[in-house]
């Protein structure tokens, strides 16, 4: 962790609320990109930014080792983000025609990275969890066990299954292609 | 699938800048508002405390009373469990003595569920609780039914979200529901029965009272008709409670299936009451002007001031399958409620295999990769060949295609992206077939459904009455 950023977050645990802000600016794509990947919806991501740096700001001082700040501030993302998914589990699915519009935010890429997207965003939420953390934040097994509050071993069959879910779905969409 | 490819995936996914940094300020300030209302509390504390300390005469005598005392003990820790789930309404009503205390307890099997508080305010009812004993170490799932209904034919359980946190012994965890029926009874008691907890089987069963202070409505039966669409939006009430606002209000189409909502809502000042908010179903039925649903909405709190409102809604147009004979082998299949057409060139069968050959009119003009792939992917579960003497035994509500008699599994090529031209082939041998097919008499059915976009009505401002 640079210098700069450690500084920060020790201010940031004293209550300085504009070293928080500038803190969580830092991290903003990274943060969206996550809680976009639960809810697929601008809207909804946006919404899990705000709670989630909402989130952070109340219990910083809890922190008690800044090295850990992001392990514990993506906790807080995917925290948000479990529950506008737990709250939409009840609801009528979109219209494709939303679908279409919604996929539209993602902005233009490839096909292949559509995809994979949009299978991530079909996976188990456990599974996406262990998946988003290991791929995308390149976080051990030890730590992602501590972040998801469950052993390690579970952490491997997590990945394991969802790789292959994952595997399985991608490979399905694109020969539709 | 290389690993990197994830990462690669997901870096592509388009942030928006502006939106993010704006959303994480705005956060920022969230806090500040609850930071300087706590702070006031703090300070009405402090100052209530010295001044007892100064009356230490007050303390010695016990002259307190219990009452206050028990708001001052209280308040701050009700709070703290409602911050610890992110629940805004919940800090809000607990810092205004809203929220009510429970303590009920019961133990079975080495488990004890106790319900801690409860709140209900406009249609959002909470209740908190913790659980404790032999319930293992994982995850936590509950079994629980509501007002003695059983299983999932329960209407609490429609619009009920949980949310769980391991606390020092055990988990707190809380239920928030939408509040079912269309008039909200402001005080009564609700039967809670829970069945089963992480695996382990008993009879928790708990009744408690609920109640809210103030309700009071706003705006009574205004609406607004689309003659083209056929559709029609009443806004029948909305009512303001201490923290929120509901919005109660129907739609009428002449299409059993088209789904009409509003995807934002203004006041006067441009501040926006909601975007795309989920809605109760309160009741649906078909009258003799069409097809009726009545819906309600949270929406953020009104102000005072507000004169009017200014509501965005869109239709999800419907339309059933429309069909034509495999007697010809040119044909046009036309949407019945669109622009859009199927324009079949030749129908040739070739061995095992049946041949389209169509133009996909009425498209948008240059749409995007992506969106191709979605309307190439969309055309492969469009298309239903079914035999004429079994057509009408598919039911509009569950169309279930008749087994043997009907093959909907095609593969579409795109031949020229430009024109829409595309071509589908029906396996004959496949799975699916139809026995003894003759093209005179099979049918093909085309469903126009997936290809129709929401469409944007436009926008109408309601009066408020306050």
């Amino acid at each position: 962790m640079k210098e700069k950023e450690y500084k920060l977050i020790k201010k940031s645990i004293k209550g300085d609320k504009k070293a928080c802000e500038k803190l969580i600016k830092k991290h903003y794509e990274q943060i969206y990109r996550t809680a976009y990947l639960y809810v697929h919806n601008k809207e909804d991501a946006l919404d899990i930014v705000q709670e989630a740096t909402y989130q952070a700001l109340i219990s910083i001082h809890t922190l008690k080792h800044p090295e850990y700040f992001m392990t514990w501030f993506t906790k807080i993302v995917i925290r948000c983000s479990g529950q506008v998914l737990s709250k939409r589990k009840n609801i009528v699915s979109l219209t494709d025609g939303i679908l279409l519009k919604l996929d539209s935010d993602i902005g233009v890429i490839n096909d292949d990275s559509l995809y994979l997207i949009d299978a991530i965003g079909k996976l188990k939420e456990n599974y996406r969890t262990v998946i988003v953390l290991f791929y995308y934040y390149d976080y051990s097994i030890k730590k992602i066990g501590q972040i998801m509050e469950v052993p390690e071993g579970t952490v491997k069959t997590y990945l394991s299954r969802g790789k292959s879910a994952l595997k399985k779905d991608f490979e399905k969409e694109r020969n539709y292609g | 699938m290389d690993n990197n490819k994830i990462k690669l995936a997901i870096d592509k996914i388009e942030v928006p800048k502006e939106d993010v940094l704006n959303a994480i300020r705005k956060g920022m300030e969230q806090d500040r508002e609850s930071v300087m209302k706590i702070s006031a509390k703090k300070k009405f504390m402090i100052s209530y405390l010295a001044t007892a300390a100064a009356l230490g005469i007050i303390f010695l005598s016990g002259f307190i009373s219990p009452k206050i005392n028990q708001v001052l003990a209280s308040a701050p820790f009700i709070g703290r469990i409602y911050e610890e789930f992110g629940d805004k309404l919940g800090i809000e009503l607990a810092k205004e003595d809203l929220v009510t205390q429970l303590d009920e307890e019961i133990t079975r099997n080495g488990v004890t569920v106790k319900l801690k508080n409860a709140y209900f305010d406009g249609d959002i009812l909470s209740v908190i609780g913790h659980i404790n004993g032999n319930v293992g170490n994982g995850e936590l799932s509950i079994d629980v039914n509501f007002e003695n209904h059983k299983g999932d034919n329960d209407p609490w359980l429609n619009g009920k979200s949980t949310a769980i946190k391991k606390s020092d012994e055990g988990y707190d965890f809380q239920w928030k529901f939408k509040y079912p029926y269309k008039e909200i009874d402001k005080e009564f008691t609700l039967p809670i029965s829970i069945h089963n907890i992480n695996g382990i089987k008993g009879n928790w069963n708990f009744n408690i009272p609920i109640k809210q202070e103030i309700n009071e409505t706003l705006v009574i039966n205004q609406f607004k008709a689309y003659e083209s669409e056929e559709i029609r939006i009443n806004i029948n009430e909305i009512n303001t409670a201490k923290a929120t606002t509901t919005m109660i209000f129907e739609t009428i189409s002449k299409h059993k299936k088209d789904q009409i909502d509003f995807y934002k809502a203004e006041d006067d000042y441009g501040n926006v009451l909601f975007t795309h908010e989920n809605n109760t179903n309160l009741n649906h039925s078909k009258e003799e002007d069409g097809y009726h649903n009545l819906l309600r909405k949270n929406i953020n709190k009104v102000d005072k001031s507000i004169k009017s409102i200014k509501l965005y809604p869109f239709v999800n147009i419907s339309e059933s399958p429309v069909q034509e004979s495999l007697d010809k082998s040119a044909f046009i299949l036309k949407s019945k409620r669109t622009d859009m057409a199927i324009e079949v060139n030749n129908v040739t069968k070739d061995n095992n295999k049946l041949i389209f050959d169509y133009n996909f009119n009425g498209l948008p003009q240059n749409i995007s990769e992506d969106k191709l792939d979605i309307i190439v992917h969309n055309l492969s579960y469009s298309f239903l060949l079914v035999d004429k003497d079994f057509v009408n035994d598919i039911n509009p509500d569950n169309p279930v295609p008749p087994k043997d008699h009907s093959i909907s599994k095609n593969n579409v090529k795109l031949i020229n992206k430009n024109t829409y031209h595309f071509r589908s082939v029906f396996p004959l041998d496949g799975e699916e077939k139809i026995e003894n097919l003759s093209l005179k008499d099979t049918i093909l059915q085309f469903n126009f459904d997936s290809f129709i976009e929401t469409k944007k009505l436009e926008p109408f401002s309601i009066e408020l009455t306050n």
